[in-house]
């Protein structure tokens, strides 16, 4: 009989994980050329024609870190939390908590005077609507070790129908012809752009926010006790931490960064509620922050990849006429490949021949 | 709101043929028409009607694209997009790509922008509805003859003037020629249900409905109307095939005749931006489909009702009618304007069901 | 035509069966993979899989056990790549199963595309002898489609395994302890693959439901989010299959009601009772927890979303 098993590597370089993930990506470019192959496109040219429109234009890379704003946040949102071994399958939850917290701000005083305090107060509103949508669950696992995956993926549905809620209630616009999307907010509520960039300033602020959380983990006494908590739970009541408060704490800043996302895909983009706020950022954030392995590095590179993903099925649909739910396909058939491929970078496969 | 009537388009095309499409601009097969879509074209309704004007317009030669499954928070990228790749016209065809359609139009003046269903326009943004209304208003008439209860059930997807405006026409086609019929209305809350669209024909038939039309996109109200023998109407695309035994009509629209007019406009240079809300005489919108057990007297008075509508002898939104309280809504002699028909927000005497409070 | 209260209320009921039964198929298959530690949130692509494989098998063959067991097969086939990539490769099953939904929307939006306008005959309701006679139950439970039969068997048939049977005690222990298990020499690899394809395929069942009843037909997107319902319902349920079929009865009824309410004009606002079954879920669960802590039982599978690699530590 053959078995097939894998065994540790005794140590994995960073460069062991690159290597593989491209094998990982070019594998799933392979794949998914098969499938554009049998419905009549050149994979080659598709491919080559996404490259050529994302990255020797201007507005091509203005699209993809546009994308990537959000992916950014969402995902350090869920990698802070994975570093204290929690997971927060909220974040899609807490984006829509975050914008609907804004609007709430920006329609009752955006008619005021003071429009210079009018986005900071939607900023302030929306992470405390964030921190505060994971308030429950954070502190029923800190308390009562209630399943966190379970307790946050449930606040998303409450959070979609209350920001529905709202939409076809009291927020519709009369303006609108009573369509499901509030008023347009005052200039005062946009977000600035980059000078010269057809981009907001929530790109900055997201990679600010990455860099801010990686040196505090990497480099302040708090940040150590949240790896000593995360990779030793144990270890913790030994170390005089107060771990239910970390728990506690941790949980509302991924909260808090995921209503962040929110209010400035809804200050830097849409500049009024509607419907969709989130494209399901908050599950891709998931997916990030698992790729790149909770690290705060790993998540703008991450971000950058999944962003490309996206707008990189676009520009297919766009030229050569491939219908959206291909471009689906090929998403989950990446996503498999480097899921997968994952494994190989701590694993050796090894096939042993027995008797 | 301006309004093309057929005669203007006839004098439109008569010069056109007249002139010959290059002298003014390019020819119609030099054009490229981007299609910005909120569903999939599998859809079998809304998204699928867009889809086969594009494929009109590709036949006459025009260069064709097109997005699927947009979400409108994602759509200001994908129209720049299709700007930036020097689209002539892109038309972009759903209410909630409004402002994002305004914004990139103003960043490309070149292009032309087409917004369907909306109202907003600018210098290089028009919009474009069809008055699909009417078309609801005739098959009213067929479900007014047809009902033997006198309960006639409508599946609503949100409670929005479009479709506050579709209730009321095909409530007006019942009563015209059905004084006691009512008709029941139920919100499914939801844009796209299959399911529970056919959930919600079934508690129509449960409370006493023996014919359903829907505002919706899916067939499944007509399934559920032919598992139980009774009868349906059809919306935005002719649904016999889905329910032959019980389906009564459709009404639809066709996008072609309105896309193929918009690209030779372009193609000439002629373009000017308007409100365009094309009727029935035009062919955008129609009664199709007519099932066997629709008598050859009742499809005659459909018809007549349609040459007096397009005659301009007969309008659908023509007084006398109430609002749903009983109080009046238009005197006898007079009737709604366009602007008062876009964005209607009560329901007329004869409906049954509850609006939410704005 | 006056109808009183009580035959109002069956009415609700029956539709409420109706409503729940793809649910439950899902909630079942979701409990039968999460028994065994492994989460799938590829829900609603395998739903769209299923009900895409019933539909063409169904219009080509007119078999109706044809197309449920194709659809079965299919959605199985698909959530080996769920099963291979978080359990032989150890990758994350919450993003894997992310992944699967994106491939079972696009897969099934693909091969799709040319069905529009075609339909099946639908599957009609049966009487069950004696027991549709039944005051209120009967009218309620037997006179069903031969689907929802085949729910009721599903759930005791997989109540008993789980709790009535070494297999089951070994595929809930795979989910509690898997380092124990394989101490004592049981395949972990082997019961995960086993409860995770075959709950798949429960799923694809519960695709099948919809254009088997209740819709007749194929549209992209068909299922619009049941698949999510299920995934929520099978912590409803604190993976127990009766309480997944009372959970996916009361989420019908929600729908139902949504509806019917409007015509005996009681105004509940939709959106409240869109999220009410959540609200409850989650009190419920933190109820229980609690509860169960003081008892020292584990309210769910304890290493349910970890993936297991034989020699290691966690």
């Amino acid at each position: 009989m053959i078995h097939i098993f894998f065994e540790k590597r005794l140590y994995s370089s960073g460069f062991i994980r690159i290597a593989i993930t491209i094998c990982a990506i070019i594998f799933a470019l392979l794949a998914g050329g098969v499938f554009l192959y049998t419905i009549g496109v050149n994979p080659f040219s598709a491919y080559s024609n996404v490259c050529s429109q994302i990255f020797t234009n201007k507005w091509g890379i203005e699209d993809l870190l546009l994308k990537m704003s959000p992916l950014m946040l969402t995902g350090i949102s869920v990698a802070l939390a994975a570093k204290m071994r929690l997971w927060n399958i909220g974040a899609d939850g807490q984006f829509y908590m975050g914008a609907c917290a804004a609007t709430w701000v920006a329609l009752t005083f955006g008619g005021s005077g003071n429009s210079l305090m009018l986005l900071p107060l939607m900023f302030l509103a929306g992470v405390t609507a964030g921190a505060l949508w994971i308030f429950i669950p954070a502190f029923f696992k800190a308390h009562f070790n209630v399943n966190d995956i379970i307790t946050t993926l449930l606040m998303n549905y409450i959070a979609i129908s209350l920001v529905d809620y709202f939409l076809f209630g009291s927020w519709r616009d009369p303006n609108s012809l009573n369509f499901p999307i509030t008023a347009l907010f005052p200039p005062a509520a946009a977000l600035p752009m980059i000078k010269n960039i057809n981009l907001h300033i929530g790109f900055l602020i997201g990679i600010f926010i990455i860099l801010l959380i990686y040196f505090f983990l990497e480099k302040s006494r708090f940040g150590i006790y949240v790896n000593i908590v995360g990779n030793n739970p144990n270890a913790a009541q030994y170390s005089g931490v107060n771990k239910k408060r970390l728990i506690i704490l941790i949980m509302m800043i991924s909260g808090a960064i995921a209503g962040l996302a929110g209010v400035i895909e809804l200050t830097g983009v849409h500049h009024r509620l509607q419907q969709n706020i989130s494209l399901g950022y908050g599950y891709t954030g998931i997916i990030v922050t698992w790729l790149s392995r909770a690290h705060p590095l790993g998540v703008i590179f991450n971000a950058f990849f999944m962003a490309f993903i996206f707008v990189g099925g676009e520009i297919m649909q766009m030229s050569a006429g491939i219908p959206v739910a291909m471009i689906y396909l090929f998403q989950g058939i990446i996503l498999f490949s480097v899921l997968g491929s994952d494994v190989f970078a701590e694993y050796k496969l090894k096939i042993k021949k027995t008797a | 709101m301006k309004v093309f009537r057929l005669h203007l388009l006839l004098i439109v095309a008569v010069i056109l043929a007249f002139t010959g499409t290059t002298v003014f601009g390019k020819d119609i097969k030099d054009l490229k028409a981007a299609f910005i879509y909120v569903g999939p074209i599998g859809d079998g309704g809304w998204t699928y009607s867009h889809d086969l004007g594009r494929k009109h317009l590709e036949k006459l030669g025009v260069t064709t694209s097109y997005i699927e499954s947009v979400p409108e928070t994602d759509s200001i990228r994908v129209i720049r997009n299709f700007a930036r790749q020097n689209y002539d016209i892109i038309f972009t065809t759903s209410f909630g790509y409004i402002d994002s359609t305004l914004t990139v139009a103003s960043e490309f003046p070149e292009a032309v922008f087409m917004h369907c269903s909306g109202f907003k326009t600018a210098e290089n943004v028009g919009t474009y509805f069809g008055r699909i209304y009417q078309a609801k208003f005739l098959t009213g008439i067929v479900a007014g003859y047809m009902t033997k209860s006198n309960i006639i059930g409508v599946i609503g997807s949100h409670p929005i003037p479009e479709i506050i405006r579709h209730i009321n026409a095909f409530t007006l086609g019942v009563r015209s020629v059905n004084p006691d019929a009512k008709v029941k209305v139920i919100w499914v809350n939801a844009w796209f249900d299959p399911s529970k669209e056919g959930a919600a024909a079934d508690s129509l038939m449960d409370d006493g409905a023996d014919i359903v039309s829907i505002t919706t996109d899916s067939a499944a109200a007509l399934k559920a109307a032919e598992k139980r023998g009774k009868y349906a109407i059809g919306n935005d695309s002719d649904m016999t095939l889905y329910a032959p035994s019980a389906h009564l009509a459709s009404a639809v629209l066709n996008w072609g005749v309105y896309y193929e007019y918009i690209a030779k406009q372009v193609a000439a240079g002629t373009w000017k931006t308007s409100k365009d809300w094309w009727g029935i005489e035009s062919g955008i919108t129609d009664i199709v489909g007519f099932g066997d057990m629709v008598t050859a007297d009742i499809r005659e008075k459909v018809n007549k009702k349609k040459e007096e509508i397009i005659a301009e002898k007969y309008f659908v939104f023509q007084g006398p009618f109430n609002k749903q309280d009983g109080s009046p809504a238009v005197k006898e002699g007079e009737k709604l304007t366009d602007d008062q028909i876009w964005s209607i927000d009560y329901f007329v005497e004869g409906v049954v069901g509850s609006l939410p409070k704005s | 035509m006056e109808t009183t209260a009580i035959e109002w209320i069956v009415i609700v009921l029956v539709s409420a069966v109706k409503m729940g039964t793809p649910i439950l198929f899902g909630t079942l298959g979701g409990v039968i993979s999460e028994r065994a530690g492994v989460i799938n949130l590829g829900m609603e692509g395998l739903m769209l899989i299923g009900a895409l494989t019933s539909f063409v098998v169904k219009l080509y063959t007119g078999s109706t056990i044809l197309a449920v067991s194709a659809a079965a097969f299919v959605a199985g086939a698909a959530t080996f790549l769920h099963a291979l990539v978080c359990i032989s490769m150890r990758a994350s099953q919450i993003a894997s199963g992310l992944a699967l939904t994106m491939f079972g929307t696009g897969v099934s939006g693909l091969l799709g595309d040319s069905l529009t306008g075609k339909t099946v005959a639908p599957l009609m309701d049966i009487k069950l002898p004696i027991l549709s006679s039944i005051p209120l139950i009967g009218k309620i439970f037997f006179m069903q489609d031969a689907l929802v039969y085949f729910s009721y068997i599903s759930v005791a048939v997989i109540w008993y395994l789980l709790f009535y049977t070494r297999i089951g005690l070994n595929i809930r222990s795979m989910g509690e302890a898997p380092e124990v298990c394989d101490s004592i020499g049981l395949s972990v690899m082997k019961y995960r693959y086993a409860a995770v394809i075959i709950g798949g395929m429960m799923v694809g069942i519960g695709g099948a439901y919809f254009p088997m009843v209740l819709t007749s037909f194929w549209v992209d997107n068909l299922t619009a989010g049941r698949g999510w319902i299920a995934v929520a319902l099978v912590i409803f349920a604190f993976w127990h299959p009766g309480k997944a079929m009372f959970g996916a009865y009361l989420f019908g009824a929600a729908i139902s009601l949504q509806l019917r309410l409007q015509l005996i004009d009681i105004k509940i606002s939709p959106y409240f009772l869109a999220m009410f079954p959540f609200i409850l879920t989650i009190i419920a669960l933190i109820i229980a927890t609690i509860r169960n802590n003081k008892k020292k039982i584990a309210v769910m599978p304890a290493s349910l979303g970890e993936a297991f690699f034989r020699g290691e530590k966690h």
